[in-house]
């Protein structure tokens, strides 16, 4: 079993690859591209890492931590009513045009 | 800044604040299956909403935002839970996810003077 500490250890770690590896894919492809694009490589992912008989620790670190932070439901939230509320004749820019998601 | 190491140092922090929360988060609510995930999605729809209506600084907007509210939020295990749930459930479970996630982005974006 692991500990509690140990446990938000891994899932930190995890989520720092996970992110940065989000990061990495947002730099190359622009906007809700990319949101789409991590959801489903991630949730896929994650399918096949919760079907191997991985052991506890390593559903904590890859799981829980990498996938589940590589993956985003806020950026998909905001870029979908960003652009579902934008005003005709607007910039045409969401929050992808000020800022990179996710 | 976004493509310098720093930049990247900036989003791992954040990175790993954010799914260290979202554990904690799952772990404190427990059953039913989803439930944690569903509190994550939506108190961290909400703050991005307002990060991205106020934030005006490229560090703030990749440690709080890419870092740590886009690793708070997943979309991996709300999808893992949905599977989890069965077919009813599941898509319940979806599209309360959904109406839920967007209401907040949208209110975290007109609290921000956005939307």
């Amino acid at each position: 079993m692991t500990g509690p500490i140990l446990a938000a250890a891994l899932v930190g770690v995890g989520g720092s690859i996970g992110a940065v590896a989000r990061h990495a894919v947002g730099l190359r492809i622009e906007g809700r591209r990319s949101v789409v694009a991590v959801n489903a490589l991630g949730s896929l992912a994650l399918g096949a890492v919760l079907a191997a008989p991985i052991g506890s620790p390593a559903t904590l670190l890859v799981a829980v931590g990498a996938c589940g932070a590589f993956t985003t439901f806020s950026s998909f939230a905001v870029e979908t009513v960003s652009t579902a509320t934008r005003r005709p004749g607007a910039t045409g820019k969401g929050p992808s045009g000020t800022y990179r998601l996710p | 800044m976004e493509r310098t190491p720093f930049g990247f140092l900036l989003v791992a922090a954040g990175g790993f604040l954010g799914a260290v929360a979202r554990h904690a988060v799952a772990v404190a609510v427990g059953t039913p299956t989803g439930a944690g995930t569903l509190v994550v999605n939506a108190v961290g729809s909400f703050a991005l909403g307002l990060l991205v209506s106020r934030a005006t600084t490229t560090r703030a907007q990749l440690f709080v935002g890419t870092g740590a509210l886009s690793s708070f939020t997943t979309y991996s295990t709300f999808v893992g839970d949905a599977v989890a749930l069965g077919a009813l459930a599941g898509t319940g479970y979806v599209a309360a996810s959904y109406a839920v996630g967007f209401a907040a982005a949208l209110g975290g974006l007109a609290v921000g003077g956005r939307s």
